[in-house]
């Protein structure tokens, strides 16, 4: 999953309409680059240099994907840069800092994953996904790891709730709480702005242990104060 | 005299007119030759004629004893009731002497059967037999069979006779009472003594009392009301329990006591508690101890207590209520109502209700009530008592010189020693503590506590109750006091060794930091102390920094004071008490008529705000002027000057007065402590406590943690479980504590991260 960089001005999903001069750029470099590069890289002998090549092909800096280049490698691949398939890729290549891969991470990543091309690294993207989803220790790490991947604030500790919230329906999407969960963190009521990473570890446990009607919710036990609220707002909301 | 053993026949003979008369003629009585000669012929007979004894004479004796019986109670026929049971009476005494003398004549008899039916006959029952004899017991059976059998019914009409007299009050004999039923007891078997006394007396004599009783006392309220009925019933349980004690067994008294309290106190228990309800509100604490006592035989003093409960709570908010405003603006009069309910039902507790504990734990529990949700102090809608503050300031101005400070020590003692009693029903004690710590140090930095000897002995009390780490800053202040006399003595002495002298008499103060919630307010500009003081300070900080090496001195100027003498009124001297600011000021006017404002902050330093104050204090009390009286239009053009019509009636003018700016009255230093503040103070030691008890636990459940801290921090507030979850998360993100990943959520802990 991929979301605008906090400093740049556009949205950089495929399907949203360019509006910088940069990203008009791209995209005629992709239409230009598409028919030339691609059989190259499949016809590659070496796996490690088709996947140096295969960065070299997207980079927009020196051993960077920027966003707007993880965009068109998505496109390529044929998911979109906001699926999870995605988000499981950044995780494989243990990737710091949402909306950018380093070389190393993408190389490294790449090469976990035993895929030197598009369409094999699309296939492993699947099965892993599903194979994740089927897993709750390995889902644990993916979704630990989709915290500090996603938080841009205070060395890691803090996600805003808007991030918070779209990265919910990207993981969760099958608890029974998570829309409800996700329209208290949107809503400006309680005035929230940031949730921790112990928040976001008791969410994925909330929605393991939490029956859908609340009733085995209890104040007394151990969760933090933001389930109590979010609690009484779904009660309230509710009545 | 012949030693030839005599005859059956012939000592029969002997013996038998002499027995007779023992029963039938009594009083005549029997000479001591007689009785020497029986005793020696019974004897000789005895100790040549084993067999014979038991065969043949002892049957005769047994006889003659069975036939006197007969013949004594011939006369009990057609006697009436009364006259029986005195003739049953006086017959039984002599019988049982008549008996005793017998049973001392035939001695040898006894012997002989004891030892000889030892053997053969009971030996289990041996040892109990051996001090009664075979006589005695014939000849109790003989009483039993001629006397009372035959009478036992008549005799028990005539006993309930007597003591039914008794009991109306008429003059009876209750001494036959007591004779009869000794005797009833003599009848009794030797494995049951007493199954005769409860099969012919006792049971219906408890039956009759409670018959009697029943009527007496339903009549008796009816008539007369429950306050006189308990009088009465006092009077009567006293009455009955003399008589049994006096004249029945002893056995019988539990089980009359069971049915007199279930007659006469169950039975109204109801309406017992009802009464008491008036009777507290008529403060008729005579007839309140009655009912105690009498519901405390039984047992039933839950309905009292609950009562009594309601009742406190109800009085301790009335005496406010009654009083509302001023409550509500004066401690002391709020203070003053609380102590007075308090006082007036521990009396009364201690006075009536034998300091009953259950009863002061009620009390207690109401108390508490009182204190914290009296409409003086307690905000509804909030849901927050004033009270910690109200009695902090209480204690602050009996302490403190002025209106309030009571001179005299044993009484200041009391007040204070009051003072800890209501304290000890505070759920914020943190609330009080860290106001009473606010005040302390105004007054001993503004040399307004009245008495350190006061002070220290407050300080005992509340160390006595909330144990010593609750007063470590009230020590520490006072300490901090003491110290600064000497460092004061020292720096003169250090003066005078540099011979250097100081422009003015100066006092410092020096205080630890942490003990003292003083600081200086924020200013956007630091004060600039006028040259007058510079000396003195700079003099001070050499002296200190060389006596206490690595300390720091800050001066909190915003609780300087300073004296000034104003010469501003021609032929007049005034003595100014001032603050620092407002010396600064003044001494700017020593040189020039008028000050603008620029002028003022370009010397002092400071700011805008933070000599607003200063500045407005002066006006009111009239020492200077300002061409815009009203603060708002104030600019830095804006000037003062002194005010040379100055007058005052007395010579000490005190400059530090409280002013009206915008919606609060102000003077310097704010009174009590903010909310915010202690919020603030209790999330630390929330914190603080969870911290510590992890790092000695190291894991701990959710749950046990919330108690243990509870407990830790109890002593100084209720914590809101909201609010040790906060300390905890906040502590999770701060990597103190992490929880632990159990595949069970219920048995996930939070560890301590070293």
């Amino acid at each position: 999953m991929v979301r605008k960089g906090s400093n740049t001005t556009t949205t950089t999903t495929a399907k949203s309409a360019p509006a910088t001069k940069q990203a008009e750029s791209v995209r005629k470099k992709r239409k230009n680059d598409e028919d030339k590069v691609q059989p190259h890289i499949k016809k590659s002998s070496s796996p490690f240099t088709s996947l140096q090549m295969m960065f070299e092909k997207y980079k927009d800096e020196d051993n960077l994907m920027g966003p707007d280049a993880i965009c068109k490698f998505c496109f390529d691949l044929g998911l979109a840069p906001e699926s999870i398939q995605v988000l499981v890729l950044a995780w494989q290549m243990n990737a710091d800092k949402m909306g950018y891969f380093q070389k190393e991470e993408f190389v490294v990543g790449l090469e976990k994953l035993k895929s030197y091309d598009l369409v094999t690294l699309k296939k492993e993207l699947i099965q892993l996904t599903a194979q994740v989803l089927g897993d709750p220790n390995k889902f644990l790490e993916l979704y630990k790891f989709s915290f500090g991947y996603s938080s841009e604030l205070v060395n890691k500790k803090l996600l805003d709730v808007n991030t918070a919230a779209e990265l919910l329906e990207l993981v969760l999407p099958q608890s029974v709480h998570t829309p409800n969960f996700v329209s208290f963190l949107r809503s400006d009521k309680h005035n929230l702005k940031v949730i921790n990473k112990d928040h976001w570890l008791c969410y994925n446990e909330f929605s393991k242990t939490v029956k859908r009607d609340l009733s085995n919710y209890d104040q007394q036990d151990a969760w933090p104060l933001l389930f109590d609220t979010f609690v009484e707002f779904v009660q309230e909301q509710d009545r | 005299m012949a030693n030839q053993p005599l005859t059956l026949d012939e000592l029969w003979k002997e013996c038998e007119k002499p027995f007779q008369d023992l029963f039938i003629h009594l009083k005549e009585g029997l000479t001591k030759e007689k009785y020497i000669k029986l005793y020696t012929n019974v004897y000789n007979y005895c100790s040549t004629q084993n067999e014979g004894v038991l065969k043949d004479f002892y049957p005769r004796i047994s006889n003659l004893i069975k036939q006197k019986a007969k013949e004594i109670m011939e006369k009990a026929d057609g006697l009436p009731n009364d006259d029986l049971l005195l003739f049953f009476r006086n017959k039984w005494n002599d019988w049982k002497f008549s008996s005793r003398v017998l049973k001392n004549l035939l001695e040898p008899v006894n012997k002989i059967y004891t030892s000889d039916g030892g053997k053969t006959q009971q030996q289990q029952s041996s040892s109990d037999q051996t001090n009664t004899s075979k006589i005695l017991i014939d000849s109790l059976n003989a009483w039993r069979d001629a006397a009372f059998k035959p009478l036992n019914s008549r005799l028990l009409t005539a006993l309930e006779t007597i003591i039914l007299k008794d009991r109306n009050g008429d003059s009876t004999n209750l001494q036959v009472l007591s004779d009869t039923l000794e005797c009833y007891v003599q009848l009794g078997q030797d494995k049951n003594k007493l199954q005769v006394y409860i099969d012919h007396f006792e049971t219906t004599f408890l039956k009759s009392t409670e018959d009697f009783y029943r009527i007496e006392s339903a009549e008796f309220v009816a008539k007369n009301g429950i306050p006189q009925y308990m009088k009465h019933i006092s009077v009567r349980i006293e009455q009955e329990t003399t008589r049994v004690q006096k004249f029945m067994p002893i056995t019988t008294l539990d089980k009359l006591n069971i049915r007199l309290n279930e007659t006469l106190i169950v039975n109204f228990k109801d309406q017992f508690a009802e009464k008491f309800l008036d009777l507290l509100s008529e403060n008729k604490n005579d007839e309140l101890t009655m009912m105690y006592n009498l519901l405390f035989r039984v047992n039933h003093l839950e309905s009292l207590r609950k009562n009594l409960q309601d009742f406190i709570k109800k009085e301790g908010i009335k005496e406010i209520e009654n009083d509302l405003k001023e409550s509500q603006e004066k401690p002391q009069v709020l203070i003053g109502h609380l102590l007075e309910t308090y006082n007036r039902f521990n009396r009364l507790i201690r006075e009536s209700f034998s300091n009953d504990t259950t009863f002061l734990a009620a009390m207690d529990r109401s108390f508490a009530h009182v204190i914290n949700e009296n409409p003086a102090s307690y905000d509804q809608k909030k849901k927050e008592s004033t009270i910690p503050v109200v009695l902090a300031k209480f204690c602050d101005q009996i302490l403190r010189k002025g209106p309030y400070h009571i001179s005299d020590e044993g009484e200041l003692e009391k007040k204070l020693a009051e003072a800890v009693c209501l304290f000890k029903y505070l759920p914020d004690k943190d609330i009080f503590m860290l106001n009473y710590q606010k005040m302390l140090s105004k007054r001993l930095v503004e040399d307004l506590s009245a008495s350190e000897d006061a002070e220290a002995s407050m300080i005992n009390k509340l160390k006595t109750h909330q144990g010593f780490d609750y007063c470590t800053k009230l020590t520490r202040m006072i300490n901090d006091m003491r110290l600064c006399k000497d460092i004061n003595a020292n720096f003169q002495t250090y003066l005078n060794e540099n011979s250097l002298t100081l422009p003015y008499t100066f006092n410092f103060y020096v205080l630890t930091n942490g003990s003292w919630s003083l600081t200086n307010k924020t200013s956007s500009n630091p004060f600039k102390p006028p040259s007058e003081m510079l000396s003195s300070i700079t003099y001070f900080e050499k002296y200190y920094k060389s006596s206490f090496k690595g300390r720091v001195l800050t001066f909190l100027y915003d609780f300087s004071r300073a004296d000034v003498d104003s010469r501003q009124v021609r032929g007049k001297i005034y003595k100014l008490a001032t603050t620092a600011y407002q010396m600064a000021i003044l001494l700017l006017l020593n040189t020039q008529d008028k000050v603008t404002r620029f002028q003022i902050l370009d010397s002092i330093g400071l700011d805008e705000n933070s000599i607003r104050l200063p500045l407005l204090a002066l006006m009111k009390t009239g020492i200077i002027e300002s061409d815009k009286p009203d603060y708002k239009e104030w600019n830095n053009d804006t000037s003062f000057s002194i005010n040379a019509k100055f007058a005052s009636k007395k010579m000490k003018v005190n400059c530090n007065v409280a002013v009206q700016i915008g919606e609060t009255k102000t003077s310097e230093g704010a009174q009590t402590v903010s909310n915010s503040e202690i919020e603030k103070e209790r999330y630390f030691k929330l914190q603080a406590a969870i911290v510590r008890i992890m790092k000695s636990k190291k894991v701990l459940s959710h749950n046990d943690l919330v108690v243990e801290t509870t407990n830790q921090v109890s002593k100084w507030f209720a914590p809101k479980i909201a609010t040790i979850k906060k300390a905890i998360e906040y502590l999770i993100e701060q990597e103190y504590i992490r929880r632990t990943a159990d595949d069970n959520p219920n048995q996930r802990k939070y560890e301590y991260m070293a």
